[in-house]
């Protein structure tokens, strides 16, 4: 199984930037259904690809610190949990609209590449 | 989970954090980083792996700590603002042809029932009680309709008004709507005292009702607006000084109340045909009123 991560040269460079420009939708989409804490939201990126895709702690952190700046998940400390406060995230209003813009764009744009990779693939 | 990894864990956070700028963000980074690495540890175990494999093996699928902690040394706030024009374009919502073809056909009928009253107001067109009973509630409840409506969609700078409120504007057109109606037959016709009071009443109620909503509006707008707004430093001053606003609700009461007298005085004067000028004059004289305190022209 090919493991798509998301730093660069590991995989296929191509799926792992492609995916790479989505984390913050992907950390969106995640976080529709519940807060979730950190760890948790890796795990659920992991568990919804069966392994093949995981998202590296830093570049998550990295995509949890512009969210909260641009209002669109907001932190906060939860229970005493295994020794530790676990920070969970939960998604704003402005966030679940965001949300969706990017699902429209990414449809769009799907749409578009998948047009052109047909015609690479045809020539007439 | 034994207190020899938790110490491992803590160790290895305690050196890759001690180059971090101090301060609470990274103390809460740091925290943020350990309860996942606690969690993750205690996986690993419940899945049956001892506590140190168990430990180590958090450490390494973490990655490089160093990283982790560069995203303090770069803050996502350092990032360069978007591009408003390109925002803009980007996240331009159009309008659904539904709406469209809704808001185009209504705005014709009540087009159509304001340029017979006013033909009717003018005399070009006879004065009956069917036109007034048809072309008054047209012209009141299509535009009602028309601003509820168009409240309720979402465009590319605001996202659409709660339905309650759009509801409100939509309330305060169509008593409006009717007032002006009214009005029109009030000119046209011979001195109807029940159209008088009855369009007096609702341009007042109308004028209220947008007042009160103006006042009451929030600045929900969407990210990248509510960042240019932040930009411009721009905002609502009703919020932004409590004192103006209460200045303006006196000013309003005191600018109704003489609306009011000086109905009063019309009516007893030259009679009811013409005492609803009073109120003609208020109006404007409101919405100037918030416009100027509302966007107050910059000193020099």
């Amino acid at each position: 199984m090919i493991n798509f991560t998301d730093s660069v040269g590991a995989g296929d460079p191509f799926a792992a930037d492609l995916l790479r420009g989505h984390t913050d939708t992907i950390v969106l989409g995640v976080l529709r259904g519940a807060d979730r804490y950190g760890f948790e939201i890796y795990k659920a990126i992991r568990d919804a690809t069966g392994g093949q895709y995981e998202i590296k702690e830093a570049t998550l952190y990295a995509s949890f610190r512009r969210l909260s700046r641009d209002g669109l998940v907001e932190g906060y400390w939860g229970d005493e949990s295994q020794g530790g406060r676990r920070k969970y995230y939960r998604i704003t209003d402005a966030g679940r609209a965001v949300y969706r813009r990017d699902v429209t764009a990414w449809r769009a744009t799907q749409r578009i590449i998948n047009t052109l990779l047909d015609l690479e693939e045809d020539p007439r | 989970m034994t207190s020899t990894t938790t110490l491992n864990l803590h160790r290895a956070l305690d050196e890759a954090f001690a180059a971090a700028p101090p301060g609470a963000p990274t103390q809460d980074l740091k925290e943020e980083v350990r309860a996942s690495l606690l969690a993750r540890s205690a996986a690993l175990e419940a899945a049956g792996a001892d506590p140190g494999t168990a430990a180590r093996t958090a450490l390494d699928e973490l990655g490089d700590l160093r990283e982790i902690v560069a995203t303090l040394d770069h803050p996502a706030t350092d990032a360069a603002p978007p591009d408003l024009a390109v925002e803009r374009l980007l996240h331009r919502v159009r309008p659904r042809p539904a709406y469209v073809l809704r808001t185009t056909a209504l705005g014709i009928v009540v087009a159509g029932a304001a340029t017979l009253l006013a033909l009717v107001a003018v005399g070009v067109l006879g004065w009956s009680i069917t036109v007034g009973a048809l072309a008054v509630p047209v012209l009141a409840l299509g535009a009602g309709t028309l601003v509820a409506d168009a409240l309720r969609q979402e465009t590319t700078s605001s996202y659409a008004l709660p339905t309650g409120r759009a509801l409100g504007f939509g309330a305060a057109s169509t008593a409006t709507g009717a007032a002006l109606g009214l009005a029109a037959l009030v000119v046209a016709a011979p001195p109807l005292t029940w159209a008088v009071v009855a369009g007096a009443v609702l341009l007042v109620g109308g004028v209220l009702a947008f007042v009160a909503l103006g006042t009451t509006a929030t600045n929900r707008h969407k990210p990248w607006v509510l960042d240019e707004h932040r930009r411009a430093a721009a905002g609502n001053r009703f919020e932004q000084e409590p004192d103006a606003a209460a200045r303006f609700g006196i000013y309003v009461s005191a600018l109704g109340f003489a609306a009011l007298l000086v109905f009063a005085l019309l009516t007893l004067t030259v009679g009811l045909r013409w005492s609803w000028l009073a109120l003609a004059v208020a109006v404007p004289a409101v919405f100037l009123l918030l416009a100027r305190m509302l966007f107050p022209a910059p000193r020099a």
